[in-house]
């Protein structure tokens, strides 16, 4: 590991040997990264290739092109009797579920994140430390009790129950992380467009909401992906092939004792991991920033 | 006239805070300070499947104390906590270190850094079928796999090593959070102090050592607390790879309560393990706010 | 800060008030919708569809009665099947009775009415036994379906666990033809003990006729349970209403699986396989003996689990394999089996308790409950469907019916479940060889006082 500490009045033949002992860290920099880096491109490669292959020989390598692991997407998986529900069913409620869950962490963490930014009232150092301290908040732990509160709301195995509780969830970080991005807005575009004589609501409208879009994109994003790979939450709290999502229909899939079959595992799992991709690759560093800063998860 | 306005909008300047932060307020209400107390409530009941709130006194936390699981849970919680912390915050300085520091082509280091991301933005369903495959008993999996090229008999790795499992999961996705945040850390340093390092000659251990590591203090502290709480309340990864098995060799604590609520339907016991959690997590979310106090916190959590 | 709180708990309030309106609502929607027709909601878990098809089946019987009868109404089954583990089954009822959204009819095992009924999940369905067409059901049975004095479901099946042995393995040790086939007859006699199998197990894993020589079920289940019987032990008092550990009977459990894991007569780590892979193993007679289900008939015909053959058929199986009961604990003993019925269980909240009663009555029809039993491999309920010519021709269940003489049945008391969760981990903890069965005994007890406190009667 450790550099050769060389003064500087060092004769030259000595130095093309230092040269390459400057290097050594180099080396290991680049070794170890490379050999810690590549079982995870190995193992998402194994997921693109196992999902075309027949077999996969020594594990590892594919055998023969396919296209049968893919059936899912015409026909229902059937399992020694008892048939799965269709893909489609699971995508679009998954779809929902992400999306209605965007769209109200987005509206509810606008509105507070502004207010907790810009106005001034009493009790808004009380809702700041509240919203601080909910953010590090172990909610996991209060599944049991979130089970009674959704069946006393009639919400218990629906999906817009499991959506108001990741809303609620996730909003202290979705208010945290938009009302920074409104601290950044300087008053003085807000006052000018006060004094131009627009009104708050328009000011807000005009001004100041397409600064923050950034903010508001990255929120959106994040809200999406961790509603679509939602687990635990759909696992524990509805029920019914109705309202299965794709993560809840992968897990009824692996679990299934009658199939272990690492083709159609792995085509359903690339299936459900496309728009993950696709946000993946289009947006990776407002994404790397959102999940650094508010990142909840393990 | 003006009198009234003026009061007008005093009550306009009071109630449309209210209003914008209604919805807020309503869901942080329902869905955490209404759970937390009725958590604590049923932490003192003897609920089962009949779902009937039959108090009895601190009989869960007698149970807890004498219950024959809880040394090992309490030691595989220690267990799984220790050595994924160790490895996300030591593995994650060091892929910071290693894509932000030693890697000076931004692009490359990007390219690194991206990759490492990808286990924690997959969905956990897909992440943990991943390690399944890696694992799998059968002489399909690929250790067994790799073990048959050089002749070795295939083994039951989730029920030999399921805490080893567990800590390399969690870890590999812990990773990432700490090689972002001390990357950007590292990245704020500025260049002429390395420049400055190396002029005299400083080897690149003692640039780690006396420059890069007293700069990123702060975030170091900061991961390491912020893990530890997410480590002692999180099992979603568990429950999906080994279900906390074979016996309870990689329950914790945490995945416990859920097991005896959800599982066991012994919903008052399993309020009563929850309690107790949420106690711990307040405490240590009350020494993170004490260690890096009330404005750096807010600064931190900002996206930056 | 005060007036924050003051604030939420109004928002509270408000948003409580809110919600129940709602919910009051949307019940008030659902009552008055059906225009003649009635929907009747039942909830299976599992392969056997044909507990879900025979009720739809009842129903066109049903319809056709209440035609007769001039009434305006017809019944509509609306089934629905969960794959999935039977906790899984359990909790989505029990939650989603809570919700007020549980199916009017619940297949489930009969051990569960325990709990079922302690919830008032379920209502007491005693006039069923007085109806003609559960007269004739074998009387052991009912006790299956009975608890805290009352019978809590309609039987719906029976099935017998026999001990599947591989014919070939016998052959290939030595054994003729006529030892082979009387082998089920010695054992019922009590001449063929359970150490009479081990040693054979052992003969034959050392000769290198077979892997291994005993296999049993991968996951927890009520099979293990026969052995707290036929060491003459005791699973619940009823004069007690109390689950009980029996030490000596469960000492010698523990003890038997020790051996077994000690002798090397089991798969390493047999207690962590997938249920495919112990299929695979007994199919492509890889052991000698084999703790099983007649059901698993059913498995081995749907699925690929032979490598040369896939699917293998009934035929196959028998001539193949011999089943017998598990064998006496000592000469001259009796040999055992247990039987796990399935019950038809009626919501205690149905809206239709008589046409949901009445729909009960109709699927005990003998013909629809031999088309279960051919289809998946189970026994009749009833001594009319006993006597099916169809049922009585089926070359497996022809074989093993005189089973039923002999079987046992778990005990319905609610904590059953968790005796049955311990005393898996203990019988883990002795099959790895990680406690000895002195000490898993010793901890179980300690786990059982915690896990059941009140419930618990222990039994030197």
């Amino acid at each position: 590991m450790e550099g050769i500490y060389e003064p500087k009045m060092e004769a030259p033949k000595i130095k093309t040997v230092s040269k390459w002992n400057a290097r050594i860290p180099y080396i290991i920099a680049y070794g170890t990264l490379g050999i810690t880096t590549l079982p995870i491109i190995l193992m998402y490669l194994w997921l693109l290739m196992s999902s075309f292959s027949t077999q996969m020989k020594h594990g590892v390598i594919p055998v023969e092109f396919t296209l049968e692991n893919w059936r899912f997407l015409w026909t229902n998986v059937e399992m020694v009797g008892s048939v799965y529900p269709s893909i489609w069913t699971a995508t679009w409620n998954s779809f929902v579920f992400a999306g209605v869950l965007t769209v109200l962490e987005v509206i509810i963490g606008v509105m507070a994140g502004y207010a907790l930014s810009r106005m001034e009232f009493p009790g808004r150092q009380g809702i700041m430390k509240m919203t601080m301290m909910l953010h590090a908040f172990p909610s996991v732990a209060l599944l049991i009790a979130v089970f009674f509160i959704l069946n006393f709301m009639g919400l218990f195995d629906s999906l817009l129950g499991v959506i108001l509780v990741k809303t609620a969830l996730q909003i202290p970080m979705t208010a945290w992380i938009i009302k920074g991005f409104f601290d950044d807005v300087p008053w003085d575009l807000e006052w000018a467009g006060l004094i131009d004589g627009c009104n708050r609501f328009k000011v807000w409208y005009t001004i100041v909401i397409p600064i923050i879009k950034p903010g508001i994109a990255a929120v959106s994003i994040f809200s999406f992906l961790a509603g679509w790979s939602e687990f635990l939450l759909l696992y524990t709290f509805v029920l019914s092939d109705d309202n299965i999502t794709l993560s809840t229909y992968l897990q009824k899939l692996i679990s299934d004792p009658n199939l272990v079959n690492y083709g159609l595992l792995s085509a359903v799992s690339l299936f459900y991991m496309i728009p993950v991709l696709i946000f993946f690759i289009f947006t990776q560093k407002s994404l790397m920033q959102v999940s650094a800063g508010g990142g909840k998860g393990v | 006239m003006k009198k009234s306005k003026f009061l007008i909008n005093g009550m306009r300047k009071h109630s449309l805070p209210w209003l914008m932060l209604a919805p807020f307020l309503i869901l942080i209400v329902i869905f955490f300070f209404l759970p937390i107390i009725l958590i604590a409530v049923n932490a003192f009941t003897d609920m089962d499947s009949a779902l009937q709130w039959t108090f009895n006194g601190i009989d869960n936390f007698k149970k807890m104390l004498l219950d024959p699981n809880m040394p090992e849970i309490l030691k595989n919680t220690f267990i799984y906590v220790f050595f994924t912390l160790a490895i996300n915050v030591l593995f994650g300085l060091v892929l910071g270190l290693l894509t932000s520091y030693f890697i000076q082509k931004e692009s490359v280091g990007l390219l690194f850094r991206t990759i490492w991301m990808l286990p924690r933005i997959s969905p956990p369903v897909v992440y943990v079928l991943l390690w399944l495959w890696f694992f799998d008993p059968s002489p399909y999996g690929i250790l067994n796999s790799l073990r048959a090229l050089v002749d070795l008999p295939p083994g039951e790795w989730l029920s030999s090593n399921p805490k080893t499992a567990i800590v390399l999961a969690n870890g590999m996705i812990g990773a990432s959070f700490g090689m972002i945040i001390f990357s950007s850390a590292i990245k704020s340093i500025p260049e002429n102090l390395f420049q400055a390092a190396k002029v005299d000659g400083a080897s690149q251990w003692s640039i780690i050592q006396d420059i890069i590591i007293p700069a990123i203090r702060w975030p170091l502290m900061f991961v390491t607390m912020w893990q530890l709480l997410s480590l002692l309340t999180s099992y979603e990864y568990i429950l999906l790879l080994t279900g906390g098995g074979p016996m309870v060799e990689s329950e914790v604590l945490s995945l416990y309560s859920y097991h005896k609520a959800f599982e066991s339907f012994e919903y008052g016991y399993g309020s009563a393990v929850s309690l107790v959690l949420v106690v711990i997590a307040l405490g240590f979310s009350a020494i993170i706010w004490k260690v890096f106090g009330m404005k750096k916190m807010m600064g931190t959590s900002r996206v930056e | 800060m005060k007036k924050s709180v003051l604030s939420l708990v109004s928002f509270l309030t408000v948003a409580a008030a809110a919600l129940t309106g709602c919910q009051k609502q949307s019940e008030a929607d659902a009552q008055p919708a059906d225009n003649g027709v009635v929907t009747i909601s039942a909830w299976s878990e599992g392969a056997e569809v044909t507990r879900l098809t025979n009720l739809e089946k009842a129903s066109e019987k049903l319809n056709e009665e209440l035609k007769s009868q001039g009434k305006d109404i017809q019944v509509k089954v609306e089934p629905k099947s969960f794959d999935g583990g039977w906790d899984q089954y359990a909790k989505q009822f029990m939650l989603s009775a809570k919700a007020g959204k549980a199916p009017d009819i619940y297949i489930t095992p009969h051990e569960t009415i325990g709990w079922l009924a302690d919830g008032n999940y379920i209502m007491p369905l005693d006039e069923l036994r007085d109806s003609k067409e559960y007269a004739d059901v074998f009387p052991k049975l009912w006790d299956a379906a009975s608890y805290n004095g009352h019978i809590w479901g309609a039987l719906q099946d029976n099935e017998a666990r026999p001990v599947f042995y591989n014919k070939n393995i016998l052959k290939d040790l030595g054994w003729n033809e006529t030892e082979i086939e009387e082998l089920p007859e010695k054992v019922r006699r009590g001449e063929f003990t359970l150490d009479d199998m081990t040693k054979l197990a052992e003969e034959v894993v050392k000769q290198g006729k077979a892997k291994y020589g005993v296999i049993h079920r991968p996951v927890n289940g009520a099979d293990f349970h026969y052995f707290n019987y036929l060491f003459g032990g005791q699973l619940y008092s009823e004069e007690d209403n109390k689950i009980v550990l029996d030490k000596s009977a469960v000492g010698k459990q523990l003890a038997y699986h020790y051996e077994l894991a000690q002798k090397k007569l089991l798969p390493d780590k047999l207690i962590s396989m997938e249920w495919k892979n112990v299929h695979r193993m007994v199919v492509n007679g890889e052991t000698l003996f084999y703790y099983g289900g007649i059901w698993n008939v059913f498995n081995w015909g749907n699925d690929n689990f032979h490598d040369q053959l896939g699917k293998v058929d009934a035929k196959w199986v028998n001539e193949n394999f011999g089943m017998m009961l598990v064998p006496a604990a000592e000469k001259g003993g009796e040999p055992i089996t247990l039987s796990h019925p399935f019950l038809y269980t009626v919501n205690a909240k149905t809206k239709h308790p008589d046409l949901t009663k009445r729909l009960l009555e109709l699927v005990a029809d003998p013909k629809l409950q031999t088309e279960h039993n051919l289809q998946t491999f189970h026994l009749p309920v009833t001594e009319r469907a006993a006597e099916d010519p169809e049922f009585k021709t089926d070359l497996t269940l022809g074989n093993i019916a005189y089973m039923s003489e002999y079987t046992t049945f778990l005990p319905n008391h609610e904590g059953f479940t968790k005796y049955s969760n311990v005393f898996w981990n203990s019988l883990q903890a002795v099959e790895l060889g990680k406690q000895t069965p002195d000490q898993a005994l010793e901890s179980m007890e300690a786990q059982l006082k915690v896990d059941l406190g009140e419930d618990l009667k222990i039994v030197e």
